[in-house]
Protein backbone atom coordinates (compact mmCIF):
# COMPACT_ATOMS: atom_id res chain seq x y z
CA UNK A 1 0.00 0.00 0.00
CA UNK A 2 1.24 3.58 -0.89
CA UNK A 3 2.05 5.73 1.99
CA UNK A 4 -0.07 8.66 1.37
CA UNK A 5 -2.92 6.13 1.16
CA UNK A 6 -1.16 4.30 4.94
CA UNK A 7 -1.46 8.43 5.90
CA UNK A 8 -4.90 8.97 4.93
CA UNK A 9 -6.27 6.03 6.45
CA UNK A 10 -4.27 7.60 9.80
CA UNK A 11 -5.47 10.61 9.58
CA UNK A 12 -9.15 9.45 9.13
CA UNK A 13 -9.20 7.57 12.08
CA UNK A 14 -7.85 10.51 14.75
CA UNK A 15 -10.05 13.04 12.80
CA UNK A 16 -12.88 10.67 13.89
CA UNK A 17 -11.33 9.67 17.36
CA UNK A 18 -11.52 13.34 18.23
CA UNK A 19 -15.16 13.61 16.72
CA UNK A 20 -15.86 10.76 18.72
CA UNK A 21 -14.61 12.61 22.05
CA UNK A 22 -16.24 15.96 21.48
CA UNK A 23 -19.19 14.41 21.28
CA UNK A 24 -18.27 12.34 24.44
CA UNK A 25 -17.60 15.55 26.46
CA UNK A 26 -20.75 17.14 25.20
CA UNK A 27 -22.68 14.15 26.36
CA UNK A 28 -21.28 13.43 29.98
CA UNK A 29 -22.62 14.86 33.03
CA UNK A 30 -19.95 15.65 35.35
CA UNK A 31 -16.50 17.78 34.92
CA UNK A 32 -14.62 14.88 36.19
CA UNK A 33 -15.95 12.65 33.45
CA UNK A 34 -15.58 15.00 30.75
CA UNK A 35 -12.07 15.20 31.87
CA UNK A 36 -11.49 11.53 30.43
CA UNK A 37 -12.13 12.56 26.84
CA UNK A 38 -8.97 14.50 26.44
CA UNK A 39 -6.74 11.47 26.95
CA UNK A 40 -7.45 9.70 23.80
CA UNK A 41 -7.22 12.59 21.62
CA UNK A 42 -3.97 13.28 23.32
CA UNK A 43 -2.51 9.95 23.33
CA UNK A 44 -3.73 8.19 20.50
CA UNK A 45 -5.39 10.61 17.67
CA UNK A 46 -1.68 12.63 18.05
CA UNK A 47 0.38 9.27 18.01
CA UNK A 48 -1.80 8.90 14.50
CA UNK A 49 -1.41 12.30 12.69
CA UNK A 50 2.49 12.23 13.91
CA UNK A 51 2.72 8.83 12.31
CA UNK A 52 0.81 9.69 9.16
CA UNK A 53 3.21 12.94 8.58
CA UNK A 54 6.25 11.01 9.22
CA UNK A 55 5.22 8.53 6.74
CA UNK A 56 4.18 11.07 4.52
CA UNK A 57 6.02 14.23 4.41
CA UNK A 58 9.82 13.51 3.20
CA UNK A 59 10.58 16.51 5.06
CA UNK A 60 12.66 16.03 8.64
CA UNK A 61 11.48 19.69 9.85
CA UNK A 62 7.75 18.79 9.43
CA UNK A 63 8.76 15.21 10.67
CA UNK A 64 10.94 16.07 14.14
CA UNK A 65 7.75 18.95 14.94
CA UNK A 66 4.89 16.58 14.24
CA UNK A 67 6.87 13.90 16.75
CA UNK A 68 7.56 16.90 18.76
CA UNK A 69 4.25 18.15 19.02
CA UNK A 70 3.13 14.86 19.83
CA UNK A 71 5.06 13.77 22.79
CA UNK A 72 4.76 17.27 24.12
CA UNK A 73 0.64 17.16 23.78
CA UNK A 74 1.21 13.43 25.24
CA UNK A 75 3.37 14.53 28.30
CA UNK A 76 1.52 17.84 29.49
CA UNK A 77 -2.08 16.01 29.08
CA UNK A 78 -1.21 14.09 31.97
CA UNK A 79 0.09 16.74 34.12
CA UNK A 80 -2.60 19.02 33.13
CA UNK A 81 -5.44 16.44 33.78
CA UNK A 82 -3.96 15.73 37.02
CA UNK A 83 -3.91 19.72 38.03
CA UNK A 84 -7.42 19.97 36.46
CA UNK A 85 -8.94 17.05 38.78
CA UNK A 86 -7.18 18.04 41.49
CA UNK A 87 -8.78 21.74 41.04
CA UNK A 88 -12.08 20.68 40.64
CA UNK A 89 -12.15 17.99 43.34
CA UNK A 90 -10.74 21.03 45.74
CA UNK A 91 -13.20 23.44 44.32
CA UNK A 92 -16.18 20.93 44.68
CA UNK A 93 -15.45 19.48 48.32
CA UNK A 94 -13.03 21.74 49.71
CA UNK A 95 -10.66 19.08 50.39
CA UNK A 96 -8.24 17.20 48.03
CA UNK A 97 -7.44 14.09 50.92
CA UNK A 98 -10.22 11.09 50.88
CA UNK A 99 -12.32 11.39 54.00
CA UNK A 100 -13.21 8.09 55.84
CA UNK A 101 -17.02 8.95 55.36
CA UNK A 102 -16.55 8.67 51.47
CA UNK A 103 -16.14 5.35 50.94
CA UNK A 104 -13.19 5.23 48.31
CA UNK A 105 -11.66 1.42 48.69
CA UNK A 106 -8.08 2.93 48.48
CA UNK A 107 -8.57 4.68 52.23
CA UNK A 108 -10.00 1.00 53.37
CA UNK A 109 -7.07 -0.29 51.82
CA UNK A 110 -4.78 2.18 53.83
CA UNK A 111 -6.80 1.56 56.93
CA UNK A 112 -6.62 -2.27 56.73
CA UNK A 113 -2.62 -2.29 56.18
CA UNK A 114 -2.12 0.08 58.73
CA UNK A 115 -4.45 -1.75 61.03
CA UNK A 116 -2.80 -5.04 60.12
CA UNK A 117 0.96 -3.34 60.97
CA UNK A 118 -0.67 -2.04 64.40
CA UNK A 119 -1.53 -5.78 64.78
CA UNK A 120 2.07 -6.99 63.70
CA UNK A 121 3.27 -5.06 66.54
CA UNK B 1 -0.86 30.69 -3.17
CA UNK B 2 -3.47 27.67 -4.42
CA UNK B 3 -3.29 24.80 -2.89
CA UNK B 4 -5.63 21.91 -3.98
CA UNK B 5 -7.65 20.33 -1.48
CA UNK B 6 -6.14 17.61 0.05
CA UNK B 7 -6.94 14.48 2.77
CA UNK B 8 -4.92 16.69 5.12
CA UNK B 9 -6.92 19.58 4.59
CA UNK B 10 -10.33 17.79 4.44
CA UNK B 11 -8.85 16.29 7.83
CA UNK B 12 -8.41 19.39 9.72
CA UNK B 13 -12.00 21.31 8.17
CA UNK B 14 -13.74 17.90 9.61
CA UNK B 15 -11.87 18.71 12.71
CA UNK B 16 -13.06 21.45 13.32
CA UNK B 17 -16.61 20.13 13.71
CA UNK B 18 -15.01 18.56 17.20
CA UNK B 19 -14.89 22.45 18.53
CA UNK B 20 -19.26 22.34 18.40
CA UNK B 21 -19.26 20.24 21.36
CA UNK B 22 -16.74 22.46 23.09
CA UNK B 23 -18.38 26.08 22.17
CA UNK B 24 -21.67 24.28 23.82
CA UNK B 25 -20.26 23.06 27.07
CA UNK B 26 -18.60 26.57 27.73
CA UNK B 27 -21.15 28.35 26.95
CA UNK B 28 -23.93 26.40 28.65
CA UNK B 29 -22.48 24.44 31.74
CA UNK B 30 -20.76 24.93 35.02
CA UNK B 31 -17.29 26.79 35.57
CA UNK B 32 -15.69 23.25 35.87
CA UNK B 33 -17.17 21.80 32.87
CA UNK B 34 -16.22 25.05 30.81
CA UNK B 35 -12.27 24.49 32.19
CA UNK B 36 -12.62 21.05 30.54
CA UNK B 37 -14.47 22.02 27.54
CA UNK B 38 -11.52 24.62 26.98
CA UNK B 39 -8.56 22.28 27.69
CA UNK B 40 -10.06 19.59 24.66
CA UNK B 41 -10.75 22.44 22.70
CA UNK B 42 -6.96 23.41 22.68
CA UNK B 43 -6.14 19.85 22.01
CA UNK B 44 -8.50 19.82 18.95
CA UNK B 45 -6.97 23.24 18.19
CA UNK B 46 -3.58 22.13 18.19
CA UNK B 47 -4.71 19.55 16.00
CA UNK B 48 -5.86 21.10 13.57
CA UNK B 49 -3.16 23.28 12.78
CA UNK B 50 -0.56 20.18 12.59
CA UNK B 51 -3.19 19.23 9.53
CA UNK B 52 -3.04 22.77 8.30
CA UNK B 53 0.67 23.18 8.11
CA UNK B 54 0.98 19.32 6.30
CA UNK B 55 -2.12 20.37 3.91
CA UNK B 56 0.06 23.61 2.96
CA UNK B 57 2.77 21.84 2.24
CA UNK B 58 4.80 24.39 4.77
CA UNK B 59 6.92 23.01 7.55
CA UNK B 60 7.22 26.62 8.98
CA UNK B 61 3.23 26.78 10.04
CA UNK B 62 4.19 23.66 12.28
CA UNK B 63 5.36 26.56 14.77
CA UNK B 64 2.09 27.29 15.67
CA UNK B 65 0.98 24.24 17.05
CA UNK B 66 4.53 23.94 18.56
CA UNK B 67 3.77 26.92 20.67
CA UNK B 68 0.38 26.39 21.33
CA UNK B 69 1.05 23.08 22.65
CA UNK B 70 3.47 24.68 25.00
CA UNK B 71 1.21 28.21 25.96
CA UNK B 72 -2.00 25.87 26.26
CA UNK B 73 -0.37 23.26 29.11
CA UNK B 74 1.04 26.98 31.23
CA UNK B 75 -2.61 28.47 30.46
CA UNK B 76 -4.34 25.46 31.69
CA UNK B 77 -2.45 25.07 34.60
CA UNK B 78 -3.13 28.83 35.25
CA UNK B 79 -6.79 28.60 34.78
CA UNK B 80 -7.24 25.28 36.86
CA UNK B 81 -5.03 27.22 39.53
CA UNK B 82 -8.11 30.11 40.07
CA UNK B 83 -10.79 27.59 40.05
CA UNK B 84 -9.22 25.76 43.32
CA UNK B 85 -8.55 29.40 44.76
CA UNK B 86 -10.61 31.80 43.56
CA UNK B 87 -13.49 31.40 41.34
Amino acid sequence: MHHSTIAAVLVGIAVALSLACSLGVAVMKSPLQRLHYSAPVCSFAVALIGCAVWLDDPNWQARLKAVLIAVIMFLMNAILSHATARAIRIREDKHFEPLASEDIPLLATAEASERSTQAEK
Amino acid sequence: MSVQMNYWLWGAFALLFALVPCLYVCGFKGVSDRLVALEFGSCIVTLDLVLLAEGFHRPSFYDLPLTLAFLSFGGGMVFARFLQRWL
